[in-house]
Formats: structure tokens, sequence, C-alpha cells
């Protein structure tokens, strides 16, 4: 899975089987196949070509697929088997989507650079080991906050004497925000 | 520099620095890089920091770095293991385990070292430490952790938390992959399991059936009524949104343990739920109606065809909408719907049916593939009549492009015709060749269709053994007329499938030799390199084979005399040949062309050092024999392809492996020193030590770079302000966009456009060709193009010794992203050069390559 920017800049890849060629080459390879479509095509085409580089048997007769839709710069790139079903992982990127949307609120390319560690955790709580763990935005959303509030419980614990929060600048989702970060370092907060 | 300052080193963990070491990991300078990766080893080192966010910083510079091979990042595993032991709170132990499964291979030593940290977060009363841990395993499942862990996660399937049971499930599954037994006792537990009241669970649950089913820990007929079941009380909740996943699975599940005919009347339900205008649901409307062509439902128990439900989506234009159709169409029994079956009548309508032949013309590719899977499911003639009307109208095709796109649309008819007959579709590709090459033997290669050849060959799912020997045959058949590019991939095919054919690498060798005489000066470099591959193969190369290629050598040019050369030479010794074959990373012909380089470069090296020693086989020994290049600087004169499958190798490379580093101690003084530092470094340009002013003026230095306009106005607290929504605005990246033409002033010289990075940049969009006239002549006949033209002379840098063109489209409404062209006149001396072009505008780029293609014709 993958989220590169239209100029082909990666902001979030996740593999979840380990591929034979270096990572970049696949990152690029795929953004070469899929920037060129234009909004009249569909979100789904054939990737034979990726079968050497991620190591995917091509003889088993799973054809590789890659799904993908665009929101604003960003694509959002999943590459399946036939085992898994690409009408169901269209929708699976606008859930992932709609996931990050609510815990950023109002997402931006921005949030995924300066929180792509937080992009991750939401990811897994969308898909685990490439199993798709999770549909429901409203089932994501709350173990996101979960995760939060368990955070902010054990940054309590762990800094007794911090003032409020280790959570600074949330704006909602329980995710810190940029201005979380900048004021988390300028007030020391946030760092030991 | 001491490091152990860390009002200076804070500076260093802000955004702004991920940002500045973006741009630099982006720019690709290895040097800069470098210094990256040596400041964050470094910070790492310090107690005083925080490691969670270096391991964020390096996280980010594995995931940016556009090097090859990638930064070993294995001297701060260590750190991660350290804070998912040690980690104060759940964010930080999140990062130490997110870092260990991004980094560490597998079989990593340290990784034993992550089984007792594993254990204790299993242990933990903490739901999210044990989601934690189960997360890990799942991603990263070790088998020797299924010891210390399998007991406890039997006993958390029954967790009151339904996050942990179901991550418990996925992580035994993950687990049985190394130890299938570790499935054995969980049995009961699973069909417990499905029956659980969250959703969630019975769909995890769910995904294990066929895993007991493969095991015969259950049968076919106990897995399908359970799933039944669950079928059943899932449609009973559909009003439930999150009953839907389930019931999806359900139905996919059900079509692998075969799904029950006597329940159609349900199945039809969910399709006329599934296919609602209003809320179409596409993976259940497609599973339900695969569900009902796999339990074979006979037209007596269900009067209406589930393509009933969909015919709205015949006249949209979404092209989602259309692929969900024809996904149906093609899943659906032809005899149901399409009134094959004269005791079913038709579901669709003539101008539907009219609708969705149209869709052959669509400018998808994989919607023309689906639409000719539908229609030869309904009548095979429909298909072949299509390719014969193809056949007929090639005429048309003048350009190269059209050419190239005319025989890329009658591949896709002949895949569909010739199903998983390799034979057949060698004989249609032969078709295809030939109707649009005619005998023409001189013209240009057709590049996209030997790489669409090569990889339908390397990636069908059937032998194509046969196939490629009937391709192979016409080779070595001196009456078959073969155009170039059925010649470069008959030349290709021999190299790879040799040892796989029933054909002797003799006669390969004489189908090939006997056409150099024929084809073009870029073609015979392909077939002398597939000669050389093939005399490895032959116990003795025939004589009139070596007799056609010294005749060729008088003739020939100063580049293609070098390689006539190398075949002689390598004819004469095959231990030479072999140790070039057995360095070729697999057994393609780029693969092949890069190790004879190599081995020539090698033995240039080992015979110009003054003392060093030099082997008779040695191939510069040969008299005449020019110096050989890098393959840097020598490109080949034809686009590499991709290598075939790993399976193919002649010798076998093991996968990509992370590098091993001896791990770095945690150093505990506060005075660390870059000297003292250095000693466990080993890359030169990382070792760099950086001073106290270059480390101050980081962040400035980085706002002078070409990308910096991001970085300007994103660092300030106020853009947040105005934040774009993802959905709805653009992106504050834009300045990533490689066009810094448009931020020249007019009249700039063309000097000071940075030819070198905006060529870098581009790397994604390259083309190449030979254009049979010089440079200048090229010149004018760009100049036809109506383009801005700018040209850097030869010995100008960059790229000395070859002639620069920046070319811009007028008037450029978009963002002017020009076409770069490197000119490199020919060394045989004759009126030719190799171009080689850059260009992000697709369609000013194929301008451009099909005017320098098409001159040669």
């Amino acid at each position: 899975m993958q989220i590169v920017n239209t100029s082909g800049v990666s902001r979030l890849t996740k593999f979840f089987t380990t591929p034979q060629k270096p990572p970049q080459v696949l990152v690029e390879k795929i953004f070469s196949l899929i920037s060129p479509r234009s909004q009249a095509l569909c979100n789904f085409l054939d990737a034979p070509e990726l079968d050497p580089l991620l190591n995917h048997p091509s003889r088993s007769g799973e054809k590789l697929r890659i799904i993908y839709r665009n929101y604003a710069t960003l694509y959002f790139v999943f590459v399946v088997d036939s085992s898994e079903s690409e009408l169901g992982v269209l929708d699976l990127i606008q859930v992932f989507v709609e996931a990050l949307d609510r815990a950023f609120q109002n997402v931006c390319e921005l949030d995924l650079v300066f929180n792509f560690d937080d992009a991750h955790h939401i990811l897994s709580e969308v898909v685990q080991g490439g199993i798709v763990l999770e549909t429901s935005v409203d089932e994501i959303q709350a173990a996101v906050q979960q995760a939060s509030q368990a955070r902010q419980k054990s940054f309590s614990s762990a800094n007794p004497l911090a003032l409020g929060s280790g959570n600074k600048g949330s704006r909602g989702g329980g995710i810190q925000t940029p201005f979380g970060w900048f004021a988390g370092r300028f007030s020391g907060s946030g760092t030991r | 520099m001491p490091l152990c300052d860390r009002s200076r080193m804070l500076p260093l963990c802000r955004p702004s620095t991920i940002f500045c070491w973006h741009k630099w990991l982006r720019s690709g300078n290895s040097s800069l890089v470098g210094r990256c990766l040596w400041f964050v080893r470094h910070l790492i080192a310090l107690p005083a920091l925080s490691q969670t966010e270096c391991l964020i910083m390096l996280l980010y510079c594995t995931m940016t770095f556009t090097g090859i091979p990638r930064p070993d990042m294995s001297f701060a595993l260590p750190n991660a293991i350290n804070l998912a032991e040690m980690g104060q709170s759940v964010s930080d132990k999140r990062i130490g385990y997110l870092f260990c499964i991004e980094v560490m291979p597998p079989d990593h030593p340290t990784n034993l070292l992550l089984v007792n940290t594993l254990r204790k977060d299993l242990e933990s009363p903490s739901v999210t430490r044990v989601c934690l841990a189960l997360d890990t395993i799942i991603q990263y499942p070790l088998e020797d952790i299924i010891p210390a862990v399998q007991t406890r996660l039997y006993d958390i399937l029954s967790h009151n938390s339904p996050h942990v049971r179901r991550r418990a499930l996925l992580a035994l599954r993950a687990l049985s992959r190394k130890q299938q037994s570790i499935i054995e006792p969980m049995t009961v537990k699973v069909q417990k399991r499905l029956r659980d009241l969250d959703s969630g669970v019975a769909n995890t649950a769910l995904i294990l059936i066929p895993d007991l089913v493969q095991a015969s820990l259950i049968t076919h007929d106990d897995a399908r009524g359970r799933t039944v079941a669950l079928l059943l009380q899932c449609w009973k909740n559909r009003s439930d949104p999150s009953q839907l996943s389930l019931l999806t699975h359900t139905l996919s599940v059900l079509c692998k343990v075969g799904p029950p005919a006597d329940q159609s009347g349900l199945y039809h339900s969910i399709v006329k739920f599934a296919s609602q205008r209003e809320s179409t649901n596409p993976a259940l409307l497609f599973q339900v109606t695969k569900t009902i062509t796999t339990a074979a439902i006979s037209p007596g128990n269900s009067s209406i065809s589930p393509i009933t439900y969909v015919r709205h989506l015949v006249g949209s234009t979404s092209p989602n909408d259309k692929y969900l159709l024809l996904c149906l169409l093609e899943v659906a029994e032809p005899r149901l719907w399409a009134g094959t079956d004269s005791q079913i009548p038709a579901v669709l309508d003539a101008f539907e049916v009219e609708l969705i032949m149209q869709q052959l013309d669509s400018p998808d590719g994989l919607i023309r593939r689906k639409t000719l899977k539908v229609l030869y499911k309904v009548e095979p003639d429909i298909v072949v009549t299509y390719f014969s009307r193809m056949v007929e109208s090639v005429s048309s095709a003048v350009t190269m492009g059209m050419k190239a796109e005319y025989s890329l649309r009658m591949l896709q008819v002949a895949e569909v015709l010739s199903g998983e007959d390799s034979e057949s579709y060698a004989q249609y590709l032969m078709r295809v060749l030939k109707t649009i090459e005619g005998e023409d033997t001189g013209g240009n290669v057709i590049q996209e269709v030997v790489e669409y050849a090569l990889t339908y060959v390397r990636t069908a799912s059937f032998s194509a053994v046969n196939g490629v020997t009937v391709l192979l045959t016409a080779l070595t058949e001196e009456n078959v007329v073969m155009g170039p590019t059925f010649l470069l991939i008959a030349a290709a095919l021999a190299c790879e499938y040799s040892k796989s054919v029933a054909i002797s690498p003799e006669s390969l060798l004489w189908g090939l030799s006997a056409r150099l005489s024929v084809c073009t000066t870029s073609v015979k470099e392909v077939c002398v390199l597939a000669m050389l591959r093939l005399s490895n193969e032959c116990e003795e190369v025939p004589e009139e084979v070596i007799g056609r290629v010294k005749k060729m050598t008088e003739t020939a040019g100063k580049f293609l005399r070098r390689r006539y050369d190398q075949f002689l030479f390598c004819v004469e010794n095959k231990d030479f040949l072999r140790k070039i074959v057995s360095m070729a990373k697999s057994s393609s012909l780029p693969d092949f062309a890069l190790s004879i380089e190599i081995s020539y470069g090698q033995a240039h090296e080992q015979t110009t050092q003054p003392q060093g020693p030099t082997t008779s086989e040695t191939p510069s020994l040969v008299p005449g024999l020019s110096p050989p290049q890098s393959p840097s600087q020598r490109p080949l004169r034809y686009d590499a392809y991709e290598a075939p499958p790993p399976a193919r190798r002649l010798n076998s490379r093991s996968p990509t492996k992370y590098r091993s580093r001896s791990s770095l101690s945690a150093r505990s003084s506060s005075q660390l020193s870059v000297d003292s530092l250095s000693s466990d470094y080993v890359d030169p340009e990382m070792a760099k030590t950086m001073t106290a002013g270059e480390l101050a003026l980081m962040p400035s230095e980085v706002r002078n770079l070409d990308y910096s306009p991001f970085l300007n106005t994103n660092l300030e607290v106020n853009h947040l302000a105005e934040r774009a929504d993802l959905i709805a605005l653009d992106s504050p990246f834009i300045a990533d966009l490689p066009d810094p033409i448009a931020r020249e002033d007019p009249g700039t010289s063309s000097q000071s456009i940075d030819f070198e990075s905006i060529w870098n940049s581009s790397g994604s969009s390259n083309s190449r060709g030979w254009c049979e006239q010089s440079s200048d002549d090229t010149v004018r006949l760009l100049q036809k193009l109506q383009l801005r033209l700018r040209v850097i002379s030869a010995d100008q840098p960059p790229f000395k010794g070859e002639l620069k063109i920046v070319a811009v489209k007028l008037p450029q409404p978009g963002p002017p992203y020009p076409a770069l062209l490197r000119i490199k006149e020919s060394e045989d001396g004759d009126e030719s050069c190799l171009w080689r072009m850059r260009c992000l505008d697709n369609s000013l780029r194929l301008q451009v390559k099909h005017l320098l293609e098409s001159d040669v014709d």
C-alpha cells in the first residue's frame, strides 16, 4: 500500500510481503503506471510488470492488480492479488481516507508528513498483515481515539509533573498536529 | 564539534529539519543523504534527546530516500528494541515496534531480543499494550516467538476486548504460516468466535475457516453449515452497516467451501439489496453474483437473472460503474442474461448490448479486456470477427505511435482468443507482427510491443515453452521474414528459453546470424548480444555463423565492430564467456549486456594497471579491441526491459537482504564528540565531519535549495490557518513539481537552466532511440515542432560530449514541463546519433519521439 503525491513523492509506504526489488523501484514503477491515467479511466489496472518486483509467483494464476484513488494531490494505491476483492479495496481506500480525515480533521498532505507514524497507526487499524481488519470508519475512529487516550494516560503516568496532557494542540481525533509538535518543541514538554 | 550541546541538537528534531532532509534525500545527492543519516545516527546515541523522534526521522529517511541501495538503518535497531521494551508511553513503544517491523529483516539475530518484550506486553493488563504486541506479531511473525506466546494467545482468544480477540486470531493465523500445528488447538475457539457478538471478531474468525478446512480440522460440510448460519444472521441484521462487510466476506468464504444451491432465494434478495441505485454495494454485488454462479443454480430455481438488477449500470458514464458491470457480466453465466439458452430470455436489450460492445473501443485497457472476455464467453466468434476487422484496418496506422497502439490492442484480443494455449498466442503474435511490420526488415522497433509481449510470456499463468518454441522455430527458418520487432522478441526469448525449448542453440545462432545483414544497427547489436549468450550453450559454434560475423566485421562501424570482436573472441575463449554469463543477474539480454560491460571493464582495469596481474583470458589482449567503457557511459542501444521472473535465473541470487551491521551500543557519555564516533562509521560520505558552522547554517542552507518554496511557506505556524482540505484544495507541496523553468526569468540564458537537476528529477519518463542523421540535422528537425528550443553545446557542462536541448511548448497553459534531450553523435563516424529524452509532459514527449522516429522512416 502506498500514498504518493502527484509529483511522485512517497508519503506512506507499507509492504505486507517482502519485495524482491528496493521499495523505491516499486514506488516509481507504480507511480509511472497510475500518474498518466486520466479521470476517464477506471481506478483499476492490471500490473503484470510488478510480479517480478514484488516477488509474486506469476505462474500461480493470481494476477496483481493496482487499485487507486486520487484525492487532490495524493494517490492512495493498493496492489492486491486476485484473492482480494478489488471492488472491496476501492471502498476500503475511501474508508482509509475518511478515517484519516476524521483523525486529523480535514486531513491534508502536510498531516501525513508530520504525523506519518500516526498515519501508520491508522493504516494498521484498517489493514493488518495484509488482511482487512476493519471497514467501519466509526470503529476505526474509536480505536484511534482509544489508543490516543491510552497514550495520554501513559504519558501522564510517565510524566506526572508535565503540564496538561502529552497531546497538545490536538484538533480532535487525538493525533498530534504540526502545531502541536511545534508547540511541544518550543515548550520542551514533548522531549525528554 | 561536540554533540552534547542540546540547544544545537534540538533544531534537528523539528519538523523543519525533516523537510530539509526530505529535500536533500530527494536530491539524490549521496553526500547530503549521508549527512542526514550521520546526524540522526549520532543524535540517537545521545540520551538527552528523544529516541522516538530520531527513529521517526530515520523511518522517514528510509521511506523518502530515492537512491539505491537503501541506506542501512540497522545501527538503530538496538535503540528501537530498547524503546519497545522500555518505552514509557504506548506511543514510544509503538514507534519502537514499528521501526523493528519496517527495518529488521526476519532472520536478523537481534529479533530474539523482541521475544521477551512481546511476551511481557501480551501479559500486560493494558488492552492497548496487548493490541500493540499482537499487531507486531501479525506483521512480524517469528517462529522463535511461538513457544513464548502460544499459550497466552490461546487464552486471549476469550479476552473481554473484541480488539484483542480479533488480533489474537490474526496473530495465530500469522504464526501458523511458520508452524502449521499451532492452528489445531484453536479449532473449537475459532468456531465459537464465529458466533461472537462483535461482527469484527466474527469476520476475522471467518478468515480462518478455509485454513481449518485445508488442514482437515473441520469438514467442508461443517464449514459450509456454519458459514450459512452466519450468512443468515448477517442478512437478518443487514440494517446495521457494520454487517455488510461481514456479509460480503461470508459469501466469499462460502464460494471457497461450496455454496449451497438451496439458498437461491436468499442470494437473489442480496443481489436486489446490493444493487439499489442509491446505495450500490459493488463488492457485495460482485460476491453474491459469483456465489450464484459457483452454486450452479439452475434456471428453474430462479426466474430472475442477477443482471436484471444492474441494468441501470449499462448506461452509466462512470468508468468504475462500467468496470463493475463488466465484472458482473464476466462472472455471471451467459445463459442467465445473454439469451444463449432458448429457455431463458435475454436480459439486455439490443441497444444495451450495443453499449457494451462500444467498450471494445474504450481508452481503458482493462475495460477493453473485460469486454473481450465477456463477449468471448457469450460467443467466441464475435471476438474472432473483431480481430479480423482490426487486422484489416491496420493499414490506416501510419505513425509509429498508431502502430504501437494497434499492435497492443490486437495482442489484447489475441490473449483472450488464445486463452491458456501458448502456441495459439504465439501464432497470433506472429500474425500481429507480420500485419504491422510487413516485409520491412529495416524499420523501427515497436518498443511497446516488445515489452508487452515479453511481459505476457514471462508472467503467464501457464507454461509458455510451447509458444516460445513456435516463435523460435520461425527464427530458425530461412524463408521467414522477420521484422525488427519480431527479431528483437525472438532474440530475447532465445536467450531466456534456450535451455527449455527443444531447439538446438546452434540453430538459433544460425537464424540470428542469417538476419544480421538485413537488420538495422540497433537490432544488429541485440542480435550479436543474443548470439554471444547463445554461443555459451553451444558445444561448438558453427563455422558458417563465425564466417558471417567475420564478414559483417569488414563493413561494420566502430561500435558494432567492437561487438563482433567480442563475439569472435568469446567463441574462442569459452571460460571468459562462462564467467560473463555467470555474472549476469538473470538470463535477460539487458542483464547479460551489463555483465559484458562489467567484465570487459574489469579486464581493462587489470591490463591498464602498471603492475597488475593479467590473465590469458582477458579480452584486452585481443588486438584491435577498443578500450571498454563503463555501462553508465555507454547506454544500450535499446531500452532495457524488466528482468524475467527469478525462477528463470541462471544463477540463483538471494533476495534483497538488509545489510546487518554490528549494533551500536547506546552511548552514555554526554561529552560525545565527532572524533569518538567516527570510528564506527564506514561510509566516507557520511563520515564527513560536520562543522559547527555547517550545523548552525543547516536550515538556511536548505532555504537556498531549488525546492525551497514549500519550506519557506510551510514552516510558518500561521500557515495552519490556510490548511488545505485533502479532498478540496491543492497540495502545499506544489513546489515539489520539478518546474524550475517556470521560475526562470524570460531573459535567462540557457546555460543558467539547471539542465542536470531537471534531467535527474524527470527520470520517470524516458525515451531513447537512434536517429539516422547528425545532431545538427536533429536540431533542425526539432525546429519543425513550433517549440521554444534552447541548445547547450556539447563542450558545455553538464554531460560533456553530448548536445543538450531544452524544448518547451508554446504557448504553454499549464506548468511548462520541458522536454530535455541529450544527443550523442555516433562513434562509428556515420551520420547518426543516439538521442535520449526525458519529459514529464507525456504528449510533448510522444510528439518529439514520433518526430525523431518518423524521420527515420
